[in-house]
């Protein structure tokens, strides 16, 4: 199984604007990127993001020991979403220098779960976690086919300049 | 970027723990218990020091908590950051230099509380 991600040049820049931005009880900000789901051939798939949504700042909860942690009224928002849409949804936080960003510990405990929700809702989307750090990406999806979290193999900017984040 | 055994050393006479951390392509520096300038509320906190750019300083020194200093003006936190699985803050404070040693800048940056 293989999944690339092309995410719009509008989408990738409102996303590491909004990441970036101070909270006032959160280490770090969380939001989600809306995907489209296409096949190249029967086991490679194409996600394609082409929205951003912040998470706003009264669905965190205060809470120290996690860089960020979001409330059940920023899942049902993300769950409503793919509902009204149709469209995937990437949990995306940003780790905040240069280099491939690693999933921490909380993120590999608690991302399969939060998956999991959104995949009840939209069992024929892709949905998944992507980390961004200022020059490169981390991100695992499932797909229809496969509701096992993977590597996704590809992380590209569309836009001028084109940039591959996973290289 | 890594360090020198000599400063690492001479970190260790400021803070007998200091370590080094790989967060991305950054080698940070961890201060267990780093005893702050009088007047600090706490006395002693864990430090991280940024060693480059961030937030357009050239450096940062995280600390685990926000210090207080009772009766004098207070820090500007403008920061928070996970670093190393871990929640820090960090005051404004600009070096304006990029030539120092580790240990020139943790003490410069202490002066932000003194």
């Amino acid at each position: 199984m293989k999944a690339d991600i092309r995410l719009l040049g509008s989408v990738y820049a409102a996303a590491i604007a909004d990441l970036s931005r101070p909270h006032p009880v959160a280490a770090e900000r969380v939001g989600f990127i809306s995907v489209a789901l296409g096949k190249l051939s029967p086991n490679h798939f194409l996600l394609l993001g082409h929205g951003y949504t912040a998470v706003p700042d009264a669905h965190y909860l205060d809470y120290p020991r996690a860089g960020a942690c979001i409330g059940p009224d920023a899942i049902r928002a993300a769950m409503q979403r793919i509902l009204d849409t149709g469209a995937g949804q990437l949990h995306v936080h940003l780790h905040d220098h240069s280099g491939r960003p690693r999933p921490s510990r909380t993120d590999l405990r608690d991302m399969p779960a939060l998956v999991k929700s959104l995949n009840v809702v939209g069992p024929a989307c892709a949905h998944g976690a992507i980390i961004l750090s200022s020059d490169r990406a981390w991100a695992q999806v499932t797909v229809p086919d496969s509701r096992q979290l993977f590597d996704a193999s590809a992380v590209t900017v569309v836009g001028f300049p084109l940039l591959f984040l996973n290289r | 970027m890594s360090y020198t055994a000599e400063e690492i050393a001479e970190l260790k006479a400021l803070c007998p723990e200091a370590a080094e951390g790989k967060e991305g392509s950054t080698t940070v520096l961890v201060l267990p218990s780093l005893s702050l300038p009088s007047g600090c509320v706490p006395p002693v906190v864990d430090a991280l020091l940024w060693p480059g750019m961030r937030d357009n300083y050239p450096s940062r020194l995280y600390l685990s908590q926000k210090v207080v200093k009772p009766g004098a003006a207070q820090p500007n936190w403008n920061s928070s950051a996970r670093i190393l699985e871990r929640n820090w803050h960090a005051y404004s404070w600009n070096l304006n230099r990029t030539d120092l040693r580790p240990v020139q800048m943790v003490a410069e940056h202490l002066r932000g509380l003194q």
